[in-house]
């Protein structure tokens, strides 16, 4: 599925990019499975990967929120933090 | 985190605890659910909250507080609209305008006891609930527009429910200023399916008899007594709500970056009252706040129908009038004194619940001499209470008291304790049937994962925040 989000920061791409996975999911039935996007310029596109199928077991992920969230890069790789509200 | 008691049931979160206080907080509790407070750091984000501009006297907390993203759940914080004061979608939450809706009955206890099991598997099967399920009506888009416009009006008006269920609603059932053109097309979206269903998570339906009246004269005034049968409903704005908070968090982070305004965590995110984004946000909001109380009225009348299939009567003789509806994640703009002086402030209550007293000019008439009723929700197979405003409670938390039994363990840590099955055949040894769509979730739901609501209304009570009405105890939940 394609996908082009906008954002100041990475990490508000991120939360933009699962944002889209979420509405994929609940609007189409489609479950992202990874992404292939390139990011420029508080801009990320490229596609989303997808397998048509029921939700994972456990708590229904009902949006992304923005606490705490953050991406920031150390020692030559990438941390995430992103809370959902389930 | 630092803290001083003021008096048996207030707390003080000193200024300077986190850098940028602009005021106090100011925490109601008792020394037990003090310490939960703070072990769970939920505390913490009382004094963020205290950063946001505008702020005035303090940031909240109800006794039944705990965690939340950014906000925390059971805060009150209020803001200076004409002094910078600011609207922040984080501090309503995603769920707005989740709220407790109390239906009576002239039943008693005896009355259903042998109809229980049927009665359970009705509502069970006729009330839309679990992970984005169709709810009872189907609105197009412009049916939609008319319900986020209208609120109950808008269903009363096709003629499900009633006309006198609106004046026994907060706001009289519609809040003002709604822009449903302000809600993006994808909370349309959401939206439009699922007016009408309970949702998943926290959210239930509960059989429930009167088992204490505290206060006689205001029970009699909100038609409630001893042994009688209740239906308490507990749901929000759906998919749209979410959709409208996901929309707005993006505009503020902007927003907010524009006015040179910082805060501890994002989801605080916020902008001055009168900038154009935050007059949308609130139309918005409103809109998604009227979609969630007509949500609620479609429930209670679908509620209403399942009754009447299995005692073969209608709702009408059996009684099934409104004893009120409540929101406990909202921001209003409403008159208090600050320093002796009317201002006009923004209200975010997020995780608490509205208690205006009595005399209140915004309550409807048949509330003006006891204050209005406050609906408190239970952990499941606990008990439930009715509360009242109180004049005393204007100033000390601008009306407000808490909203439930807030949450003492986490998700996972309850389903660890016990399975959901097991818990089932727990709650029913002790008189308790318990239906639900997801049993393996169940158990987060489980009466130990969630605070003693009793001794939070005691500590409402105590601090003058609202006062005991009524307790009821569970014979059945239904569970989203």
């Amino acid at each position: 599925v394609p996908v082009a989000v906008e954002g100041e920061d990475r990490a508000l791409l991120l939360a933009a990019l699962l944002d889209e996975a979420l509405w994929t999911f609940e609007s189409r039935g489609e479950l992202a499975v990874g992404a292939d996007v390139a990011v420029s310029e508080g801009r990320a596109q490229g596609e989303l990967l997808v397998a048509r199928g029921t939700a994972p077991a456990g708590p229904q992920i009902k949006a992304v929120t923005f606490h705490q969230l953050d991406v920031t890069e150390r020692a030559g790789a990438w941390h995430a933090t992103v809370y959902f509200d389930v | 985190m630092k803290t001083r008691k003021i008096s048996d049931f207030l707390w003080e979160v000193p200024q300077g605890e986190v850098a940028g206080m602009r005021v106090p907080g100011r925490v109601f509790a008792d020394e037990t659910l003090l310490e939960k407070a703070r072990a769970d750091r939920a505390l913490e984000q009382v004094a963020n909250v205290a950063t946001l501009p505008g702020i005035v006297k303090a940031s909240f907390a109800m006794p039944d507080i705990h965690w939340g993203y950014g906000f925390p759940v059971g805060g009150v914080a209020a803001t200076d609209v004409d002094a910078g004061g600011v609207v922040s979608p984080g501090g309503v939450g995603f769920d707005i305008c989740c709220g407790v809706r109390l239906l009576r009955s002239e039943l008693t206890a005896d009355d259903v006891r042998g109809r229980l099991k049927e009665l359970v598997a009705v509502l069970g099967r006729r009330i839309p609930r679990g992970v984005g399920t169709k709810g009872l009506l189907r609105l197009d888009r412009e049916g939609l527009a008319r319900v986020m416009r209208d609120g109950v009006y808008a269903p009363i008006a096709d003629g499900i429910g009633w006309e006198s269920d609106a004046e026994r609603c907060e706001d009289q059932g519609r809040l003002e200023g709604a822009e449903p053109a302000a809600v993006s097309d994808r909370a349309y979206e959401r939206g439009a399916p699922q007016c009408g269903s309970l949702g998943a998570g926290n959210h239930f339906l509960e059989v429930q008899v009167v088992d204490e009246i505290f206060d006689p004269p205001a029970a009699e005034a909100f038609e409630i007594r001893v042994d009688q049968v209740c239906v308490m409903i507990h749901s929000g704005s759906r998919g749209l709500g979410h959709q409208v908070c996901t929309d707005e968090l993006k505009v503020f982070d902007r927003l907010m970056r524009r006015e040179g305004i910082s805060v501890p965590d994002r989801q605080l995110a916020c902008g001055p009252v009168t900038a154009p984004e935050a007059e949308r946000y609130l139309g918005a909001m409103t809109a998604a706040a009227n979609f969630a109380r007509a949500n609620r009225h479609v429930l209670a009348d679908g509620v209403r129908r399942c009754f009447a299939e299995v005692f073969r009567r209608d709702a009408a003789s059996l009684g099934m009038r409104l004893v009120y509806d409540v929101a406990h994640n909202l921001a209003k703009l409403e008159r208090h004194e600050v320093d002796g002086i009317g201002r006009t402030l923004c209200v975010h209550r997020k995780g608490a619940t509205r208690a205006f007293g009595p005399g209140h000019p915004e309550l409807a008439d048949r509330y003006r001499a006891t204050g209005q009723p406050v609906i408190i929700p239970g952990s499941m197979g606990s008990a439930s209470f009715v509360l009242c405003g109180t004049e005393e409670g204007r100033d000390a938390a601008f009306g407000s008291t808490c909203h439930g039994a807030g949450r003492a363990m986490s998700r996972t840590q309850a389903r660890k304790r016990m399975g959901g099955r097991e818990l089932a055949a727990e709650l029913e040894r002790g008189g308790v049937l318990v239906d639900a769509t997801q049993w393996g979730l169940l158990a987060e739901e489980a009466p130990y994962a969630y605070k003693d609501v009793a001794a939070v209304v005691d500590v409402c009570e105590g601090a003058g925040l609202s006062r005991k009405v009524a307790r009821l105890r569970p014979l059945a939940v239904v569970k989203g």
